[in-house]
């Protein structure tokens, strides 16, 4: 002790004492470390991932449209139209020019309906696309098909015209020569199935032929490459100078919108997980450093009589934090650095386009700046209770000594709470989003507070208990309501943060994922006439296959809703915008509507009540199911009439149910059901799906369906579908993956706080054990204790993810919500387990230890 | 005497009374995609021929996508109707997906027989392919409809979208279908067409 009297005047360094004074407790400097380490880590890693997969998939939206910017219309642009897109272009920008188009292509033997893509050299400016030839045609790459009679065909269509590579097509007026096969195009979206097979060939060669005269229904397409502005400014810039509905603007990220929608999810929920994975560290960290600094009291009583400041002992405190934390942010950085393969190997699930994984400096900054001044920040309102230190503590017996706070206290929590709330805006990127995670957690703690604290109170009423451990149990929430409070505030949140994964993730699945047992089909049949169904099936049936989810579709237009006329008539479509004059459209669009038995595997009724019966007579009013987000944009409500005109014939019907339909499922799904019994003889076509079949046998199938029954058309999903399943199912997994590593570090922490906990309880246990309480007494008042808070503690916090879980849903993910059973019950019970039995081992550890460690205290 | 001729005038009133049927059997030109039902070329043309004095019912059998194999069961459908004119006006979308012409050749020949069968007055109207679908593809498909209007004795519509197709000002975003302007033009055509019949 002599040493420490003179510890200015000697000018022994600060820092030295900090070392020694952490040396001196190694247990809670590796706890603390681990808690942050694990926080940082995930933070760094799925933040790199985040940001990888962002870049990424901008790449992969870019390249569905293979440029920045796309401008399009469904005839020939005239040079004036041309002029004024291009002065509104930035300068330097780079110009593609393509022309698409249906026609009918002509072999030895036979016609065949194509989908033409004439490509001038600069196509695709992103993305590839592979020929069989082992080529891969990127923008730079030589194309043969530009200075030569010569055109790249899809597999499909060698098969069909029963063609090989070096035979001739004729198009218009050219006789084109098949040079290649096209084996992948990066600019097919997943939803794109095309009702013919493509063939590209060079605009040049086709460019004067008569193909491209008056009345031609032809896409011309400028596309345009640059750098220096957003997309969708240049595309807004564009619209206002044009003033023409009929020109579309397109930018990447509306091409890419379908297929991105979903993958955004993926981001956002990373982003979430990140941050609930760094919140949940520092949780961790704040309550170690809580007790630690309590347990440190009569160290700096005894420093202060000795002549140590108080502002030098906060500075030391400060400083110990700060080195921990800085420790944790290179230890977290290192084996971030180390995991950086692994991420690399997950991303390379998603998306074809590969950047490689980094950390951004940003996150580096990041995570250091995290790692010191937040634990300073947080560990604020604790060091501030140093400066109040009096050396009468020394005379206080215990092993937590309170210190005294004020209201005015609470002031010093505000520079942690802004830093949250700055790396929460941060992640999220909006201010909307970033509110409601901050208020969730804040509400969170208040309601934890005061339901829990209430709780705790009630459990006085066991004070008066005969059996001993239930009494003593319960007179450390009467002598310490405070201590006992923290412990139960802090396990809830930790409980609430581990909640809030599984059940996001559940919800996102939920979206993402097909349903069970799905029979996925390889064609899409459709424009079977009511008489053909029988001889279809049967013909099928000869050849082992059946004609899966066979659903009726009659047309009708909605004229009226609840008696007011639906449609909106346009008298001038010039005085009206690109998007009234859609909306208008979409209004006057008749619809298909369909009748089943039953919902199919893809649908469930969100409300009201699906009808399953047929009509009781012709006259009644038919019972409507709606598609929920179709109901939603008309503002069709439960219980509204609608009148239909099938050919003519008017048919009521009333809203009495809402579907939530998977569209990924790739079963025929309707925005409009009706009841069985009313549409059964109008004029109707049918749609079916085969099963999956070989390669072989789709290609072998189209061509016999076409020669016997010509009037039915066919869409061979294959393609799409497997690239659907087959992100589905990365990307699930993914899922999982991130929720089960966000959960790992979650029990580490509360791990770590329960050790602290039962750690504190030490000082109590020894007084008991030296008057005379036995082990299994012990052991029994303490598991009791525990079961108490963390049976509070766990079902107060898990509540509250799911509340937590379900606002989130609806703000971030279009109100998607599933309750994950499993986590919500099997988490809940694997943290109370693991509270009674380190609260057991703690007993066991305590009594074992000699008499003499009381005196240590 | 007296009792017989008051029973021929009032047969006579009746039926003057008693709206004529027009059925225009088609797919979404007819439907009048994206435009107001009572915008749609059906409607206009029951407006005009009403204006002309003409008490006659335009039924708009038009949908979306149909090609004209579907006109042989929605042609049994609406002929519970009795309809008195029947404008048939499918085959745009074989076309456009590039069905064998002689299957649609077939599909339209049983419809106009069925029609004929019943003794109802058939109209067809002719579809263009637009020139890039190929000029031997196009040629082909031009030439059928006069082809069956000279087989079956019908009245031919030359081309159901004329002075429309191409016509920027008169067609949707799609460049396909016509817009309210557009249906206007489409309800003339068919009227001057068709107006003796009535």
């Amino acid at each position: 002790m002599s040493s420490t009297t003179c510890i200015e005047a000697r000018g022994v360094s600060l820092i030295k004492w900090v070392i020694r004074e952490l040396r001196g407790n190694y247990q809670f400097c590796l706890l603390f470390l681990l808690n942050i380490s694990i926080g940082l880590v995930g933070f760094i890693c799925l933040d790199a991932y985040k940001t990888t997969l962002s870049m990424s998939l901008k790449e992969q939206a870019k390249s569905f449209l293979s440029a920045e910017l796309a401008v399009t219309v469904r005839r020939l642009f005239n040079d004036q139209e041309i002029n004024k897109i291009e002065s509104q272009l930035p300068a330097g920008t780079q110009r593609g020019h393509l022309r698409e188009f249906f026609s009918m292509v002509t072999s030895k033997s036979q016609s065949r309906l194509v989908q033409v893509k004439a490509i001038d050299q600069t196509y695709p400016f992103y993305g590839q696309m592979a020929l069989r030839s082992g080529k891969k045609i990127e923008s730079s790459s030589e194309k043969e098909i530009l200075s030569q009679k010569k055109v790249w065909v899809y597999p499909e269509l060698l098969s069909q015209m029963k063609l090989e590579v070096g035979d001739s097509l004729i198009l218009g007026d050219q006789n084109l020569v098949i040079a290649d096969v096209i084996t992948d195009d990066t600019s097919q979206t997943f939803r794109l199935a095309s009702l013919a097979p493509k063939i590209y060939v060079g605009l040049d060669q086709i460019k004067d032929s008569s193909l491209f005269s008056k009345g031609s229904t032809i896409s011309d397409v400028f596309l345009y490459h640059f750098e220096k502005e957003e997309p969708q400014v240049v595309a807004e810039r564009i619209k206002k100078t044009l003033q023409d509905n009929t020109i579309q603007v397109l930018t990447d990220k509306e091409a890419s919108e379908d297929s991105g929608r979903v993958l955004g999810y993926l981001t956002d929920y990373l982003g979430l997980v990140s941050l609930i994975g760094l919140f949940m560290s520092f949780l961790g960290g704040v309550y170690l450093y809580r007790s630690y600094l309590f347990s440190r009291v009569k160290n700096v009583a005894i420093y202060n009589t000795l002549g140590l400041t108080r502002a030098r002992a906060q500075l030391m405190y400060i400083v110990q934090v700060a080195v921990l934390g800085l420790l944790a942010s290179l230890v977290s950085l290192g084996i971030s650095y180390s995991l950086l393969p692994v991420l690399q190997k997950l991303l390379a699930e998603f998306t074809p386009i590969q950047i490689a994984v980094h950390i951004p400096m940003k996150t580096v900054f990041l995570a250091i700046f995290s790692g010191v001044v937040i634990s300073i920040l947080v560990g604020l309102p604790f060091l501030r209770g140093l400066s109040k230190i009096q050396v009468s503590t020394l005379f206080q017996e215990g092993s937590e000594i309170h210190l005294e706070m004020k209201l005015s206290d609470l002031f010093f929590y505000a520079p942690a709470a802004v830093a949250f709330w700055s790396l929460t805006f941060w992640q999220a990127n909006s201010f909307m989003v970033t509110n409601i995670f901050v208020s969730a957690f804040l509400g969170a703690l208040i309601i934890l507070s005061v339901i829990g604290g209430a709780l705790l109170q009630s459990l006085r009423l066991l004070q008066k208990s005969r059996y001993w451990p239930v009494k003593q149990a319960v007179l450390f929430f009467v002598r310490r309501p405070i201590s006992a409070l923290v412990s139960l505030v802090s396990l809830g949140l930790g409980v609430l943060l581990i909640q809030l994964l599984p059940q996001l993730k559940t919800s996102i699945q939920s979206e993402v994922e097909m349903p069970k047992n799905l029979s996925l089909p390889s064609i899409f049949i459709f424009d079977i006439q009511s008489d053909q169904v029988e001889i279809l099936k049967s013909w099928l049936g000869e050849n082992n296959l059946k004609l899966n989810y066979l659903s009726p579709m009659v047309r009708g237009r909605i004229i009226r809703h609840n008696n007011q006329t639906f449609e909106e008539r346009i008298e001038n479509q010039n005085t009206l915008t690109r998007e009234e004059e859609s909306e208008k459209r979409f209004r006057n669009r008749a619809v298909n509507i369909s009748y089943r038995e039953g919902l199919a595997e893809s649908e469930e009724v969100v409300q009201g009540k699906f009808p399953v019966d047929p009509v009781k007579s012709p006259n009644d009013i038919a019972e409507l199911s709606l598609e929920k987000k179709y109901a939603e944009r008309l503002g069709f409500k439960l219980g509204d009439e609608l009148t239909f005109d099938v050919q003519g014939v008017e048919i009521k019907g009333k809203v009495t149910s809402f579907r939530k339909v998977k569209w990924n499922s790739f079963q025929p799904n309707f925005f409009i059901l009706i009841q069985r019994g009313v549409l059964e003889d109008a004029p109707q076509t049918y749609l079916g799906a085969l099963p999956r079949l070989t390669p072989e046998q789709v290609d072998h199938y189209q061509k016999e369906l076409v020669s016997r029954f010509p009037n039915v058309s066919m869409i061979d999903v294959t393609r799409v579908i497997n690239r659907v399943v087959e992100l589905t199912e990365k990307m699930s997994f993914s899922l999982e993956f991130m929720a089960l590593i966000a959960l790992f570090a979650g029990f580490m922490v509360i791990y770590s706080m329960i050790i602290q906990q039962t750690r504190d309880r030490r000082w109590d246990l020894n007084m008991l054990k030296i008057l005379g309480a036995k082990e299994g007494q012990l052991a029994q008042m303490l598991v009791l204790e525990f079961f108490f808070i963390s049976l509070i503690g766990t079902a107060l916090g898990a509540l509250l993810g799911l509340g937590v879980s379900a606002g989130i849903s609806l703000f971030l993910f279009e109100g998607l919500f599933v309750v994950n059973y499993a986590a919500l019950f099997g988490a809940s019970a694997v943290i109370i387990l693991m509270c009674l039995i380190l609260a057991y081992l703690t007993t066991r550890k305590i009594v074992r230890e000699k008499p003499a460690v009381f005196f240590e205290m | 005497m007296k009792a017989a001729i008051f029973f021929i005038f009032m047969t006579i009133l009746v039926t003057q009374l008693q709206a004529k049927t027009l059925l225009i059997l088609g797919d979404s030109l007819t439907e009048g995609i994206g435009v107001a039902k009572d915008q749609a070329y059906p409607a206009l043309l029951e407006k005009k021929i009403r204006t002309s004095g003409k008490n006659w019912k335009v039924i708009n059998a038009g949908i979306s996508g149909a090609t004209s194999a579907s006109g042989i069961s929605r042609m049994k459908w609406h002929m519970k109707q009795k309809p008195d004119l029947v404008i048939l006006a499918l085959g745009a979308n074989d076309g456009l997906r590039g069905f064998a012409i002689s299957e649609t050749e077939k599909n339209l020949s049983t419809v106009i027989e069925m029609g004929q069968k019943e003794k109802i007055q058939m109209v067809l109207a002719g579809m263009l392919m637009p020139p890039n679908y190929g000029k031997e593809y196009s040629e082909k498909f031009k030439n059928l409809f006069p082809k069956l209007a000279k087989k079956y004795k019908v009245r031919l519509i030359p081309f159901l979208l004329d002075q429309v197709a191409s016509d920027p000002s008169l067609n949707q975003a799609d460049g396909i279908h016509p817009n309210e302007k557009g249906h206007q033009v489409v309800a003339e055509t068919v009227y001057k067409n068709i107006q003796d019949l009535l």
